[in-house]
């Protein structure tokens, strides 16, 4: 059996001793992807026609996918990547968090085209929601909402899922979703993720995830000096990214005080931008929360620790309304 | 002290068998007598493992053929593999890949090899799972596809050995050809194909220096371990690290207490040095022969911030990080710059980033580190490239230009 496999090696392809199922078997494969087994198979069915047996395994990913799917439910999903869309005019936002098995697949393109479908889907609901009097909207959607949820070729975003489970031979979970609507609200949305998406995929995913909803001030009076050195949108983004570094708990109050913290660093030798001072005291839980703000305005600025947030806010004329933060895994 | 183990490390797809396989192995080689049956289940919990205060998931399995000693690890994840690295400061000798025929290969198999490239291993031998229950004519296209995706990965497809066969079947103790005959064949491949990592006795020797002492009538003594090449009585030598350089020669070689007229690599040595004040001497300096290393304060590196609950940082680094960078037994003030395209590093992240140190040391590629804040250690690294230096002004790394 394993003598015949010796011949096989080194010859080309395109040579004669192919039958031409073999080459068609590989033809379809290349193309679709799916498992040699379901190709021959598919070929068998369809009197060799290529045309056939993709359309014919496309349905069987699905049927496949589904058993794979209720097979593999039981799997333990902690890995997975946080994932954001926001309209053209920053006015509709989504967050989600679809998890996986292994770190591998987190990284994979084939995870992050579901990965966009659910994104996409999201967005759309979020569109539909409508901002509330004087508020906005922020919808939270659940595993089960989320499945239900109707994505590309009029399927279920369970459907899409399946089919992903399918092809990877993971378990896939869609965890949760944020839905933010702020039209008619004179309100706008910025959005992160850390890392920088290295995929160069259409959408942003990592492994943290900010949205931002914020008042730009157009009362020029207010904007000072500052606001030449970052562009508005600079400074957006540098605030979600403080988000995710810092983690706050809340918006906060806005004061124009030094950070509390700068008081409390220890006197080291070189003072240290990057010091972590919860360090200090770094058994004692109790003075951890003095050291630690829970407030986003009161916290020292992530990219500039001499400064609070607040500052920053108020030197560019942003009000701060709301954030959400995601970290995958986080229970 | 002979030569070190092979290391040798198992991805695959978390269904294509590799923890079955690794079992295999085991259980196979023991019949020869020289390794002992680890089974699925102790491999398959890939504990986590604490090593430094850093938790990863590995399991770690130990075996031998008549040929060598084999370390063999097996991890869940590609942040495990990297913290493995980074931490075990040791490199994967070989990686097996293992594929079940009965899918071929996977989507994420791609992200398997990009992770082989990452940590830098240098060969590759793939094992077709499953080949007990998977029809010929699709056994050699599943081969022929990963020859041709080894290929596309910079690997050369053609040469690297396939072995076809079933884990389970040799878990079972089936005799057969695909069966333990299968990782017999497996085990002959990697002992004949991998090169045994060997001790460096031919390049110009380099002791870094753990001790320093005085002994009364004859001079300076420095201690260490000879991390390559051979050192011998006489030789014109460079005392080099935090700056300075003092150019002296060896005037005696005891190991173990006895004088020697040489001494090579791996052995622990005192050596006396001429004419040279102990107190031109600091734990952390480099013995070399005359012009051979140059000091350096730049250096590219693979760093890991650990997490709150592993006693590390809450907060994310950005760049200009100042802190004190250990290595061996000395420390240093050093600086932290991230890569243009990262904005910060979270802690539980790893990233490459660039060091530069207050004063100009000798470090290897390959070299371990720890950056410790008042005491506690915040991330651990080993460096990866050794760059051009920068001036460093009035020892203020403040203003020193990261772009350089």
């Amino acid at each position: 059996m394993l003598r015949s496999l010796t011949l096989i090696r080194g010859i080309h392809i395109s040579s004669t001793n192919w039958s031409s199922t073999k080459a068609q078997l590989l033809k379809l494969r290349k193309k679709t992807g799916y498992p040699f087994d379901s190709c021959k198979k598919a070929l068998q069915l369809n009197d060799n026609s290529l045309e056939k047996s993709e359309a014919w395994l496309k349905e069987e990913a699905q049927r496949l996918g589904w058993a794979k799917a209720n097979k593999l439910a039981n799997r333990a999903t902690a890995q997975g990547v946080i994932a954001f869309a926001i309209d053209s005019q920053k006015e509709v936002a989504t967050m989600v968090e679809v998890n996986c098995e292994t770190d591998f697949v987190a990284r994979n393109k084939c995870f992050h085209s579901v990965v966009e479908v659910v994104t996409s889907s999201c967005l759309d609901f979020a569109k539909q929601q409508k901002a509330l009097e004087n508020s906005f909207s922020k919808v939270n959607l659940k595993s089960g909402d989320l499945m239900e949820l109707s994505g590309a070729e009029g399927k279920s975003l369970a459907d899409h899922v399946a089919v992903t489970i399918g092809n990877l031979g993971e378990n896939v979970t869609l965890r949760r979703a944020t839905c933010l609507n702020t039209r008619d609200t004179g309100l706008n949305i910025m959005g992160l993720t850390h890392p920088a998406n290295p995929t160069g995929s259409q959408f942003l995913s990592g492994k943290y995830g900010s949205l931002l909803i914020y008042r730009k001030q157009l009362d020029s009076e207010k904007i000072n000096q500052r606001s030449m050195e970052s562009s508005h949108d600079e400074i957006l983004r540098q605030m979600c990214q403080h988000v995710i570094g810092m983690n706050p708990k809340s918006v906060g109050v806005l004061n124009i005080q030094e950070p509390i913290k700068s008081q409390e660093v220890v006197a080291a030798k070189t003072f240290n931008e990057n010091d972590d001072s919860s360090l200090d005291n770094i058994d004692d839980k109790q003075s951890e929360s003095e050291f630690e703000e829970d407030g986003m305005l009161e916290q020292a600025f992530l990219l500039d620790p001499s400064i609070t947030v607040g500052q920053v806010a108020t030197d560019y004329g942003i009000d701060i309304l709301d954030f959400v933060r995601y970290e995958c895994g986080e229970t | 002290m002979q030569h070190c183990a092979v290391q040798i490390g198992t991805i695959g797809h978390v269904d294509h068998g590799k923890t079955t396989l690794t079992a295999a192995i085991t259980k196979v080689l023991e019949k020869d007598g020289l390794s002992k049956f680890v089974d699925y289940d102790q491999i398959d919990k890939a504990p986590e493992e604490k090593a430094r205060g850093i938790t990863i998931n590995i399991a770690h399995v130990g075996y031998e053929t008549l040929k060598r000693k084999y370390a063999h690890v097996d991890c869940p994840g590609h942040a495990d593999f990297v913290k493995n690295m980074i931490i075990g400061a040791s490199q994967i000798d070989c990686a097996i890949l293992v594929v079940a025929a009965t899918d071929g290969s996977m989507p994420q198999t791609r992200e398997h090899l990009l992770l082989i490239k990452q940590v830098g291993v240098q060969h590759v031998v793939v094992f077709i799972n499953k080949c007990d229950i998977t029809e010929n004519d699709v056994i050699e296209l599943v081969e022929l596809e990963i020859r041709e995706l080894l290929t596309d990965f910079g690997f050369n497809g053609h040469e690297i050995p396939c072995i076809f066969g079933s884990a389970l079947l040799a878990l079972k103790g089936d005799t057969s050809e695909l069966g333990e005959q299968s990782i017999r064949k497996l085990m002959d491949v990697i002992d004949n194909n991998i090169p045994t990592p060997k001790r460096d006795f031919t390049s110009p020797f380099l002791l870094p220096i753990d001790n320093c002492l005085l002994v009364p009538g004859r001079g300076a003594v420095v201690i260490g371990t000879l991390k390559r090449g051979t050192v011998c009585k006489n030789d014109k030598v460079e005392l080099l690290g935090f700056d300075e350089k003092k150019i002296t020669s060896v005037s005696d070689i005891h190991v173990f207490k006895n004088s020697v007229a040489s001494a090579k690599a791996g052995e622990n040595v005192g050596l006396l040095l001429r004419g040279l004040k102990p107190k031109f001497i600091r734990k952390g300096m480099i013995l070399c022969p005359i012009n051979t290393l140059t000091l350096k304060n730049r250096f590219k590196a693979t760093i890991y911030f650990l997490l709150r609950s592993e006693g590390g940082r809450s907060k994310p680094i950005t760049s200009n990080y100042q802190q004190q960078l250990f290595s061996h037994t000395w420390n240093i003030f050093c600086r932290i710059d991230l890569d243009s395209s990262v904005s910060m590093v979270m802690p539980g992240e790893h990233a490459e980033v660039i060091i530069t140190l207050l004063n100009k040391m000798i470090m290897d590629i390959g070299q371990p580190f720890t950056i410790r804040e008042n005491g506690r250690t915040v991330a651990t690294g080993i460096i990866s490239e050794v760059l051009s230096n920068v001036h460093v002004s009035k020892n203020n790394l403040s203003k020193v230009n990261a772009e350089s």
